[in-house]
């Protein structure tokens, strides 16, 4: 098979990208490999883009792993009285989820929803569950018309402010959390 | 020690395969709402956890004659056992003395973890590219389970995990890849560096964290949130298809740029494995590696996959243990490893 790219060279390796949801494969030959490979860099930069000085400051003790999930959202680091909130169930604090990365209970989705919204859409690309319902959901469970209005007014916001890459977020999970409400009868 | 008979056969899964995929696992991440999360949840509490799992899946229709194993009552031998045959995770089997357990379904091909990260860690592992057939058996024990627990599982958010990486779906698709070809012709990196950019993660075969020996990798899906599972199986199927296809490739044109090199290659690893007094379990990898290719291309007709699979496994340390019924030093391990495989390559090829 001839690289897809130049269309001369043998290909030889598969360029695997995911863009929108969308799952495409490209043969191409070493060197247009590469230079996609650049270019996906530069993609990938652009998309998410790194804060390392703020962030430096704002979680110079963390391991590299955590901090890379933490970095994006460190804008909406508030001040420090983030690091005391506590799940009223559990007793976990902010702190102490950042030193394992892992939450304390089911109520610690709610307790730290700020905080951990930006760092789900920064790992999934998304905040909003698509697949299996466990049977005892009930079917109408409704997502409160009120949240949709938040992610509307924010999503309004972001347009004021130029924030565009948010916005484009916040469009698709309101047009998902208006879908899934249709689809269960609600809303 | 208490698994002997074990040791002696390798989990079903394993002893039909014969493909590049050797292997998908599919893997659920569960946990119960009326509980903190593992880590953060009180001894006692772990404990119950336990104990409702245990008594659930006891009225499961595909766990009858389930094995469940208290992992507090096992050596360091046996939980280690436990992960070669990937029963457990490592994570699993590090922490002596936690409420912990597994749940080991018939032939091996169920196995549920409770209190490792998450309160539920549902396993099933199929022969070759399976995934589809992996998902669909876990989604099945997935909903009898339900029935008698109250999950964590949020509207918005899917089913609730410890770690927000599992978020939603809970799902991890993985499939194990033999890659040898694209090794020797040091293609790998590029594919993986692929691999890693749509999203997908790389590891080795005992997951995170661990090397990628004997030319085996595991591949799986990064994103559990947003997808559906039947998208995120689908995507990583496409992606082992994909890699399955650049393997092909590479061992043809090994075949005809390359023969002679590959033949003496292959045979030397042969003549190592049949006549070699004692041996490490890397190098053991690495040459059992070269056999397989050989196998599948070929040029070593006369040698029995399955042998090489139950080879893979059984000289790992705690399967020679196991089997040995006692502790073994490195050094009496490398002898007994070398007497097994003379003795498997021997009779059965």
């Amino acid at each position: 098979m001839l690289c897809e790219r130049c269309g001369k060279e043998e290909a030889t390796v598969p360029v695997i990208k995911i863009v929108g949801g969308e799952f495409t494969v490209m043969h191409l030959c070493d060197k247009c490999a590469e230079e996609a490979t650049g270019e996906g860099k530069k993609e990938m930069e652009s998309f998410f883009p790194s804060f390392p000085d703020l962030f430096s400051k704002i979680f110079s003790d963390f391991p590299s792993f955590h901090t890379e999930f933490f970095a994006p959202f460190k804008e909406k680091i508030k001040p420090p009285e983030i690091e005391e909130i506590k799940c009223p169930r559990c007793g976990l604090s902010y702190s102490d989820f950042k030193k394992t990365f892992q939450l304390g209970c089911s109520q610690c989705y709610e307790t730290f929803k700020e905080q951990l919204e930006p760092m789900l859409r920064r790992i999934h690309g998304s905040i909003i569950h698509k697949g299996k319902v466990p049977s005892k959901v009930p079917v109408k469970v409704k997502i409160p018309k009120d949240e949709i209005k938040e992610m509307k007014k924010k999503l309004q916001e972001a347009v004021k402010k130029e924030e565009y890459e948010e916005a484009a977020h916040l469009r698709d999970e309101i047009r998902a959390t208006e879908a899934k409400q249709k689809k269960r009868g609600g809303g | 020690m208490r698994f002997k008979e074990m040791a002696s056969k390798v989990s079903q899964w394993l002893e039909k395969s014969k493909e590049i995929v050797i292997s998908s696992r599919v893997r659920l991440a569960r946990n119960l709402t009326d509980f903190s999360f593992t880590h953060w949840a009180k001894k006692e509490d772990l404990a119950k956890v336990v104990e409702k799992v245990s008594n659930v899946t006891k009225g499961n229709s595909y766990l009858k004659n389930a094995l469940i194993i208290d992992l507090k009552e096992l050596d360091d031998i046996d939980r280690q056992f436990l992960m070669e045959r990937h029963l457990i995770s490592r994570e699993h089997a590090q922490d002596k003395g936690k409420e912990r357990a597994v749940i080991i379904g018939d032939k091996e091909i169920i196995s549920i973890m409770v209190n490792e990260e998450d309160h539920l860690r549902i396993q099933v592992t199929e022969s070759g590219l399976n995934l589809i057939e992996a998902w669909r058996l876990a989604s099945k024990i997935d909903n009898e389970l339900e029935k008698g627990l109250n999950y964590a599982y949020s509207e918005k958010y899917g089913y609730l995990t410890a770690c927000p990486t599992n978020t939603g779906t809970g799902l991890r698709a993985s499939v194990m890849i033999h890659l040898p070809a694209l090794v020797i012709s040091r293609q790998i990196n590029k594919v993986l560096d692929a691999v890693s950019r749509a999203n997908m993660a790389v590891r080795g075969i005992y997951g995170e964290g661990t090397q990628a020996q004997g030319d085996l990798f595991q591949i799986s899906n990064e994103i559990s949130l947003g997808e559906s599972e039947e998208e995120i199986v689908e995507h990583v199927e496409k992606a082992a298809r994909e890699i399955m296809e650049y393997e092909k490739r590479a061992r043809k044109r090994l075949l005809t740029q390359l023969k002679e090199e590959i033949k003496d290659s292959i045979s030397r690893a042969y003549g190592t494995l049949c006549s070699a007094y004692t041996i490490s379990s890397a190098e053991t990898l690495i040459l059992l590696s070269k056999l397989r290719l050989g196998a599948n291309i070929d040029l070593a007709k006369d040698i029995d996959i399955s042998t090489l699979n139950e080879l893979l496994i059984l000289t790992r340390p705690a399967h020679l243990q196991e089997i040995a019924g006692k502790k073994l030093s490195a050094p009496e391990r490398d002898v007994k490893r070398a007497a097994l495989i003379r003795e498997k390559l021997r009779i059965k090829t």
